[in-house]
Order: structure tokens, then sequence, then C-alpha cells
């Protein structure tokens, strides 16, 4: 039910990139780094938070500690999954510490590890609408389709919300 | 983290090729033996008394440092050996943070040793040094009770957990 | 190195703050030897220390520093000028270490000018001793024979024969892991709950005192004496004083009172900026003071005490006070008030609006208290925290501020409320109590547009949970109202929520809210229940603002401080129609109730009025001879002034003010006293004694008094959480540790409606503490408690004369049983019967 990665103990700056979780809400995959995944889990209830950022859907106890969940769909404005639960629980969530904060967040799916390099790098494609862009980091192109990387900083800042 | 020694002596009781000398020799704690400060002890000894007996000069300008393992090889007393032994199974922080402490108390004596040497020749030797003596014997004298408490206690109290249980035969 | 460096800075930090208040006191006790030894020592070790890490730069200073306390040490003299110096050289020396701390290494700098300073002083005294030494025959007995006061060195080194170091980071390790410990505790209850499993019960009856213990152990190892606090205060007052030409003098009481360490760290600045004002804006110049007829020195007193989980920190002087009239300028100024209501105000409500945001009266800004941090943030700092600050201040006396803080915040009691299906935590602290809506004697009411609830003789502001939330309702529950009011209290202002439902009392381990949502203002934090669940935890000021009640300063329906309202000449009143002539009012205090009645629920019985009130008919009397019953509600006031209650008919009420009652004697209208004038208007005041005489009422009958519970339980956890539980559901409790105490309570007043008894008491059972109650005089039933009210525990209990045994955590079993006796008691024995309970 849950999952812990192997910590890859180099994450890459520059020009060597390392291992990426792709992950899809929707229509849209990711990149995600493997070394700022810390589980991926199933989330059970969920607490909602009033008058919080719309974007967290609440929060969730992840084996005692107290989890933010952040609907990724709604952060890139897409409708609700189909046949998913009002309150987001029983939704996959990928388990990042940000800031000192604990988050999960939550998608439809995770894929693969990816080992991306700096071969695979691509410029940002000029069709990109503002709103994905903000929360790509870089994109590369992977066997044939272009894969954004997420922006982690840009996905969980809501100051901007407020 | 709890060093390779004491580990063995809390799951077997005993270590490899101990005899019952090395364990008063060696702090089981720590994987380190006090008598090594007999060096520095030296030094600051002779500096200390200076003032009053510059004929110690020539042996306080004689004195040279030596590292831990140096100092064992060098050493007849029993658990010498063993002393070495259990250096060489240190932690390499531990051990690292070691050396850095031993390294300034060797800086502070040599600098010292180079004030006396320029200051020998001169008229008002040894009251010229005097004051000197004093302030360097009391920066060694903070040195080396930290390293002393390194030694006998250790870095932090929760390194001990395992090992004090055993020292006390619970 | 780094290590070494790390631990020299913590323990360097400590001293240097130990050696400057030590400076302060031996200034003012320069014969006190052992005290300048102690400060030599402390900084001949930070100078030593400084030598062997090499920081040059630190060791020329303190080297400076120490020759002058030497002198001090051989008997120079403690002139000002000397103690200045050293205290710079200390500052200085703060101001490296801090540097140091940030930097990793030891920042450039020149100090030439503080080392020539004090290198100066150290020739002055040695010049100075050299001619007393001469003149000297004084031996030094002066100085041992003065040490009447224990040094701090020495009492320092006798406490810490008492004390290990521990490492912050394993200390708060350990605070995590007793969090952990008593979640799981609540977890294991939480499921053992619904089980019968007999065998499980001891065992965690067990675990969970043992888990209390612990926390209660673990939480006393985090506190620290405020000392720490107070410590600096005495410089900081010396060098006001100094800087602004006035003579202080500092008294703190109570240092060694004991407050956790996160909670120590939170008060410091506020503590030190309330006694920075009372320095700068609290005390006169001297010249200023001996022309009022005061001593020339002024005193700053900060006294810190226990109080029932609770720890009050005083800071008072006996300065010139609030200047209340520019208070009120400026508060005009700012736009906060306007004049009719300003006058309506008491003393104590015009001096809070320094608590306004932006508000300062100080004509001129000192370079000490005008750093823009104003009294507002005083406030919330405190509030933050779960504390509270009032303000009392006589013009030309003096003034002070109380501040209230609650021991710790890590673990804490709290009600779990439901509000629209959703549960939070309420922080026990702030819960006065729990009322419920639904029997018909409490109701919430619109007064002008805003929602208020009446309780017994306060009118409340009160608001939705859910309304306040923004929650949506679940489908079900939508549109019903809320049966339940939790009356909170922050600070100095009572105030209500409605919630669904007090779903449980727990122990709840309170963890900060994340960084995305740590901005609403509504939740102070975040919990996980017994039950796995995760509960926001509301906060009380958060609250409190929502309802909007930090702007309504002169709504006169808040609660006031007791005494203060008091002793302004100011009455509550009532302003009511009660016929055609002129309007009534009747002292708020006077009424017990405030009805609205409906007409079918007024009987006639021999010519007179009746309605069912609490269980019994109660006469109705018209307030004025051409009041009649109106179809559908009428307005009727519940009057009980000798214990039997009477209602008063009254056409409407219009208001309800706060206003001196002057009141005119006189004129011959029935059941009136006489004339009075309300803010232009006249009104008269009736003569309740008048109606009451009128219907001829016996007066021996007790008060309507909500049902009373001993509770006897030597656990406090367990006290605590069923006194809050059995408030909540109305009753009235008084609470026991032992049986000793539960006799003595028996003894000064008998009269009981049940009583519950923990089986297990340190001195004797539970069952043989019946029959000493029953021979103490207590008539009323006894229930059993225990953890689980096993077979054997309710045969021994029957066996004893008791009413049954009920499980601690048994909530509904519990309330059953006590209402099945008290129903028994008003059968048998109706003439002993104190009451209902809501």
């Amino acid at each position: 039910m849950s999952f812990e990665p192997a910590k890859i103990s180099v994450h890459g700056a520059g020009n060597a990139l390392e291992g990426f979780f792709s992950i899809k809400v929707g229509d849209d995959t990711f990149g995600l780094p493997v070394t700022r995944v810390q589980t991926i889990f199933r989330i059970g209830a969920v607490t909602a938070a009033p008058g919080g950022p719309p974007d967290i859907v609440g929060l969730v106890n992840l084996r005692g500690k107290i989890v933010t969940a952040v609907s990724l769909r709604r952060r890139l404005g897409l409708a609700p999954e189909p046949g998913g639960t009002a309150d987001g629980s029983g939704s996959l969530a990928i388990g990042i510490e940000h800031r000192n904060e604990a988050f999960a967040l939550l998608v439809d799916e995770v894929g693969d590890v990816l080992t991306l390099t700096a071969e695979t790098a691509i410029a940002p494609p000029p069709h990109i609408g503002r709103r994905r862009a903000k929360f790509a980091s870089g994109y590369n192109r992977v066997g044939g389709q272009i894969l954004p990387l997420l922006n982690i900083d840009a996905v969980f800042d809501f100051a901007e919300d407020r | 983290m709890p060093n390779a020694m004491a580990r063995e002596i809390a799951q077997t009781g005993t270590l490899s090729g101990a005899s019952d000398e090395v364990l008063s020799l060696v702090n089981p704690l720590t994987g380190l033996a006090n008598d090594y400060l007999n060096v520095y002890n030296e030094i600051l000894l002779l500096l200390e008394f200076l003032p009053s007996m510059p004929e110690m000069t020539d042996d306080a300008l004689a004195w040279q440092p030596r590292g831990y393992c140096e100092y064992f090889e060098q050493s007849s007393i029993p658990g010498a050996r063993d002393a070495l032994h259990a250096y060489d199974k240190l932690d390499p922080g531990e051990r690292a943070h070691f050396e850095a402490i031993l390294a300034r108390l060797t800086e502070i004596a040599v600098q010292a040793q180079n004030t006396l040497a320029e200051e020998f020749g001169r008229p008002d030797y040894p009251d010229s040094i005097a004051k000197s003596c004093e302030e360097t014997a009391e920066v060694m004298r903070v040195g080396l009770a930290y390293v002393a408490r390194l030694i006998n206690e250790g870095r932090s109290a929760t390194n001990s957990s395992a090992t004090r249980g055993t020292n006390n035969g619970c | 190195m780094d290590e070494m460096l790390n631990e020299f800075l913590a323990e360097s930090a400590e001293q240097i703050e130990a050696a400057s208040a030590q400076i302060v006191a031996f200034e003012r006790n320069p014969a006190d030897a052992a005290l300048i030894s102690s400060i030599f020592r402390l900084v001949h070790t930070i100078k030593g220390t400084c030598g062997f890490l090499g920081l040059n730069r630190l060791q020329k200073l303190t080297h400076a520093a120490e020759s002058l306390i030497g002198q001090l040490r051989e008997g120079a003299k403690a002139t000002p000028a000397v103690v200045s110096a050293i205290l710079a050289a200390v500052d200085r020396v703060k101001l490296m270490l801090a540097e140091l701390e940030e930097a990793g290494r030891e920042v450039e700098g020149d100090d030439s000018d503080l080392i020539e300073l004090l290198e100066r002083h150290v020739a002055l005294c040695q010049g100075a001793v050299i001619e007393e030494a001469q003149a000297a025959s004084e031996p030094a007995k002066a100085a041992v024979a003065e040490t009447h006061e224990p040094a701090t060195g020495e009492a320092t080194q006798g406490k810490r024969a008492e004390t290990i170091r521990i490492n912050l980071d394993t200390l708060e390790r350990i605070m995590q892991l007793v969090s952990e410990l008593v979640l799981t505790r609540n977890q294991l209850i939480e499921l053992t709950r619904h089980k019968d499993d007999d065998s499980l019960k001891s065992p965690l009856q067990r675990l969970s005192t043992m888990t209390s213990d612990l926390q209660d152990a673990v939480m006393r190892a985090r506190m620290q004496p405020v000392e720490r606090v107070f410590a600096n205060l005495p410089r900081m007052i010396r060098d006001l004083a100094n800087e602004l030409n006035k003579k202080i003098n500092l008294v703190t009481e109570g240092a060694d009172t004991e407050l956790d360490r996160q909670l120590i760290d939170l008060i410091r600045d506020p503590l030190t900026h309330l006694v920075r004002n009372c320095a700068d804006h609290g005390i006169e110049s001297p010249e200023e003071r001996l022309r009022a007829g005061k001593p020339a020195t002024g005193t700053v007193r900060v006294v810190a005490a226990h109080e029932a989980g609770q720890i009050t920190i005083e800071i008072s002087d006996d300065g010139r006070g609030l200047n209340l009239d520019r208070i009120k300028e400026k508060a005009l100024a700012l736009g906060l008030t306007s004049k009719p209501q300003l006058e309506r105000m008491s003393d104590d409500e015009i001096s809070r609006f320094i608590f306004a945001p932006g508000f300062s009266t100080a004509e001129k800004v000192t370079s000490v208290s005008g750093r823009g941090v104003g009294m507002d943030v005083v406030r919330e700092n405190i509030q933050a925290i779960g504390g509270s600050c009032a303000l009392t201040s006589k013009p030309g006396e003096g003034s002070r501020f109380t501040l209230k803080i609650p021991l710790t915040l890590a673990i804490a009691p709290a009600l779990i409320v439901e509000a629209s299906g959703q549960r939070f935590a309420l922080p026990q602290h702030s819960v006065v109590e729990a009322v419920g809506l639904n029997g018909g004697e409490h109701k919430i009411e619109c007064v002008q547009g805003s929602k208020i609830l009446q309780l017994r003789d306060a009118v409340l502001p009160i608001g939705s949970l859910a309304e306040l939330l923004n929650l949506t309702a679940p489908a079900e529950r939508a549109g019903a109202p809320e049966p339940l009011a939790v009356i909170m209290r922050v600070g100095a202002q009572s105030f209500g929520i409605t919630v669904d439902a007090v779903t449980d009392v727990q122990e709840i381990v309170v963890k900060p809210l994340g960084g995305s949502i740590s901005h609403l203002s509504n939740f102070s934090g975040h919990t996980i229940l017994g039950d796995g669940s995760v509960v926001l935890i509301l906060d009380p000021n958060g609250v409190c603002r929502s309802l909007g009640l930090e702007q309504s300063r002169e709504t006169a329906a808040a609660n006031d401080e007791g005494p203060q309202s008091a002793a302004s000449d100011k009455t509550r009143l009532v302003h009511f129609r009660a016929g055609s002539g002129v309007d009534k009012v009747l002292p708020l205090s006077s009424i017990a109730r405030i009805e609205t009645v409906n007409s079918s629920r007024i009987e006639y019985s021999n010519g007179m009025m009746l309605m069912h009130h609490q269980g019994r008919l109660m006469p109705i009397v018209a307030a004025a001879p051409d009041v009649a019953i109106n179809e559908g509600d009428n307005t009727v006031f519940v009057i009980s002034p000798y214990g039997e209650p009477f209602g008063l008919l009254v056409d409407s009420i219009v208001d309800i003010v706060e206003h001196r009652l002057d009141v005119e004697i006189g004129g011959d209208a029935p059941g009136v006293t006489g004339a009075a004038d309300i803010g232009g208007k006249v009104v008269e005041l009736l003569d309740i004694a008048w109606f009451f005489d009128l219907l001829h009422l016996p007066q021996e009958r007790p008060k309507d008094r909500k049902s009373r519970l001993l509770l006897v339980d030597d656990a406090a956890f367990f006290r605590d959480m069923l006194a809050a539980t059995l408030q909540a559901a109305g009753f009235e409790v008084v609470k026991a540790g032992s049986g000793a105490q539960a006799l003595g309570h028996i003894t000064r007043d008998p009269h009981f409606d049940a009583v519950l008894i923990d089986v297990d008491l340190p001195d004797g059972s539970g069952f043989e503490l019946v029959t000493r109650l029953r021979e103490g005089g207590a008539r009323a039933e006894m229930i059993a408690l225990a953890p689980y009210a096993t077979r054997d525990i309710v045969r021994n209990a029957e066996a004893a004369g008791m009413a049954g045994a009920v499980g601690k955590f048994q909530r509904n079993q519990m309330l059953d049983l006590i209402h099945a006796c008290i129903e028994r008691r008003q059968v048998e024995a109706p003439e002993s019967f104190t009451g209902v309970a809501a």
C-alpha cells in the first residue's frame, strides 16, 4: 500500500540528471525527481481545512504524521477526476517534504522511473500555457514525447493565492 | 555512533585479544586512553614552573609533540598495543575531532616554545616570559580539560546507553 | 573544533548573561566577596576558552575586563563608571559571540576604545588601592558578615549538584516520544471502549495512569524558572534609569516560578516591553515624584506566581498611571470611538485603548520604547499562546499589567466539538461552560442585528461555528438550529459559539500548522485524535476576532472584569416599555431570565396568571396596570429576589444599557421607586419588592440551582475530564481528590444530588468512603467509578449501598445513572431537592 523508494544521494542540478518518476494527472505527465519523493501511498480520510487555499484538499494522517494534501489536478486547473471522491479520500498521493512542511501530492497515476540526462533536456516549447508553464521547471524529450519536470516550489507555494 | 569496539563489548561481553589491563587503560566507552595526555601534561608543567625555575628551559625547548599512535607505539606499558587497536576502530569522525583538538594544543605549546626561544637570551629572562607562560598554561588547561572529558565521557550522553548497560552488568 | 566552538558558544552565552546580572547585583552589594569572585571566575573561564580556540579578539577584551574585575575583587571601589565600563565590555562580548555564531569564526573589529577604557580604570584602581591600603584599617570582615544573601554563584553551584545537563535535542526527542505515547494511549482507549474484554482493562488503566505521570514528569523537565526572563531586567532598568535621569528600583518576586521552555522564549519580549514601558512612561522624574509627595525613587515590580494551570505575571509601577485624557483624545483622533461612547465607558475600558493597533500616547518617543513595537503586538503575542493581558491604572498612583499564561502548550486538554458534520478541537482553557439550547431555558436572540445569548445575568455575543468557518452543512442537517452553545472566554471577553455537539474531551498533542495554512486565524494547530482522525484546533482569539468582537469595545453587553465594574458607578439596566406611561428600567442584575412566552403557555388560576417555569408553576404579574397578554409572544422577566421566582409581564424591551442610575425617589405611582434620566430620557425605576408583596409568595424555598454533583477521584486527568463532561451536560460539579477532601465538602455543605466515587482512592477504597460520607451527612445516591465497570465492581458497589457502578469513559451510561438517581430522590425527598439539570 505504501512504497519507499531507494534514496539516491546525488540529485543533479546541472548537467547530470538522475531518476525521475513519471506522474500523471488527466492527460498531463510530469517528471518528479526520485530524491524528492519520500513515500507513495493511498490516502484515507481527509479533514478539510476551512478557509484554506482551494487547491489544498485537506489534512491527512500518514502513519501518525499530519500531512497537507494538495491536488495537482486543482493546481493545474483541471476538472476533478471522474469517479473520484468529493473530498479526495482514496486518492493516490506522493509524500513530499517542502520547506519543513510534509505534503501529499494527489495524482492519478505514478509510472516508471525514467533516467534523464543532459541530452534529453530541451528548451521550453513555445505553446505551453502560462498556468502549466508555472509548474514546470524544465523540459525533456523522452521516447518522442515532451516531458515537463514538475516545479515543486511552485506547486507548494500558496502565497500568491492569498 | 558507538565505536566498533564498544559494540563488540556490548554484544559479546569481551574484546577479542583483550587482557584485563586493557580494560583499565582504554575507556571502552570512548575507545581512548587518557594515558596519552601525559604528552601535554609534560609541557604544561614545564611552562608553569619555568618563571621560577629557568633552568628547565632546555627541557621545555626539547619537548616534542607526539601523536596518539606514535605515543603508544613507543610506549612499553601493558595494553599499549590494544590502545592502538582500539584507536584504529574509532569512528573516523570522532577521531578527526579528537585530533583537531590535539592539533590546537600542539599549536599553542609550540607557539610558547617559540616565545621562549626568542626571549631566552635577553637580560630580563625569565621575568619577561612569566606572564605569557601563565597565560599559555591557562589556555592549555582549558584544552586539556576538554580532551579529558572527551576521553572519559565521550561526545554526547546518547552515545553511551548500550555500553553503559554492559559496564554495569545489567 | 567546530563542536567545541558550539559548546563554547552555548556555555559562554549563559555565562556572560550570568555575569551581567551578577555585576548589576554586585553594584548594589559591593561587600559581597563571593559574588565578585563568581563574576571573576565566569569571565576568567570565557577568557581561557577564547584563548584555546584562538579567538584573539575576544581573548583580548575579556582579558581587559578580567583585569578590572580582578581589581574589584581586591577591594577597589565599584563606582558607577567602573561598573558601566565592565557592562560595556560584557555587551561587546555578547555581540562578538553572536557574530561568531553567525559567521562561524571571529569577525574583525576594533575594541581598542573599550580596552583602553578598562585599562584606564585598572590604573585608577591600582593608584587608589595603593593610597587606601595605607589608610585602610578595616579588615575584610565586612564582606563576610554581610553575605546574608547567598551569592548567586554558590547557589548555582548548589543547584548544579542536583541537576544534570541534557542535550536540548534529546529533551525534545523525549517530549516527542511522550506525545506519541499519549496519542497511542488515546487510540488504545478508543479501541477498547467498545470491547468487553476485562483482561485488558486493568493494564490499560495502569498504562493510562503511567502515561499521564510520565507526561507530567517530562513537562516538568521542560519547565524552567522565569528567572531566565527576569535575569536581564535589572540591567535594563539600570541603563534606563541612567538614560532617563530617573531613580528606579526593580523588585522581582517569584523568579523560581516555572514555565515551559517554549513559553519562556515567547514571553520574553512582551515582558521586557512592558517593564520598559513602566520605566519609560510610568515612573516620573525624581522632581515630579517629590512634588507629588512620593519618594524620589520609583518602584517597578514584577511578580510571578502559580495559579492552577496558569502563571500570572504582574508588572506594576507606582508612577503616574495612564493619562486617560490623552488616551481619550488619541482614541477620538484615531477614529476608534465617539464622544458619546466614551462617556459610557469605565476607566478600565478607556485604558484598554492602548492595546489598539498603532496607539502610542508618548509625546516624545524615547530611544528606549519607541521602536514601533506597540502594546497591540504585546497583547497579540500573549494571546497567541493562549494567555491574556489585563490592565488597571490609577492616575497618580501607577499601573498594573497582569499577564496570565498557560503552563504549557504542547499537550492540552480539549473539547472536541462538532459542527456541520466536521469535528474541531477547542482548548479547554478557553472554555467556561456548555449550555444546551433545546431545553427552552436558553435561546439565541437577535438584538439590534447581532445574535446574543442571555446567560444568568450576562448577555453574551454568540455566533454559529459553522457560519464562522463557512462550513457547508451535510444535506440532512441543513437548516436545523444548533443545539449547544459553548461559552468561551478570551481575556476579558466572554462569548459563545453554537455547535451541534461536544463529542469528547481529550488530551491532545498540539502540532503546529504547516506553512501553507498557518495564516488561517481561526486555527492554532492540528492534532490526531485517538481514533486516528485529523482535527484542526480552534484558536479562541481567532474565533473571537471572527465574531467581530474586537471592534465592539463599546458593547455594554460584554462581561467586564468583576471588581472594576462594581467600583465604577454605572449599572447595567434593562430599558423596557410596560404600559402607556413613561418607559421603565430595572437593573439587569435583578432579572434572572428574560423569557419570551407564548400566550398559550400562560394559565389562569384564581384570577392569577401562571406559567410553567423549570418544572413548576410560576405566578406572573403585570409591570403596569395596562400591560395585557398578547396573542402570540409576550416578554416576561423572571425575577427571584428572595428565592421564589415570579414573572413580570412587560410590553417590549427597548435596550440594554450601562448608565449611571441617579434616582429621584418619589411619586406615588404603584410599583415605582422613582424617576431617572437615561441619556436624556426620563424613565421610571420599578420597585421589585412591591410586586413581590403583591403576590404574597413564601420566602423560604432555596433558589433554583442546577443539580450538584460531588466527584471524588485522585487522578487530576480524570477529575478534569469527567468534570468537563458533566458540566457540559448541565451539572454543577464539585471536585475532590481524596476521601478526606470529599468528607470536607460534605461537612461544609451536605446538599448534593449525587456523588461519584472512584473505587480506587489513596486513602481507602471508594466503597469504604460511602459509609464515611453517610456518617458525615450525605443523603445523596452514590455511584462508583472505575476504568471499566466489571461485574465484580458492580456487585461490590451494590453491596456497599451504592446506586451502581459505571466506567469512567462511559459517558452515556454515567449520565443515565445520575439522572436516575436524581429522579429517585425527587420522588422520595422533594424538600431537599435542589433543582434540575439543564
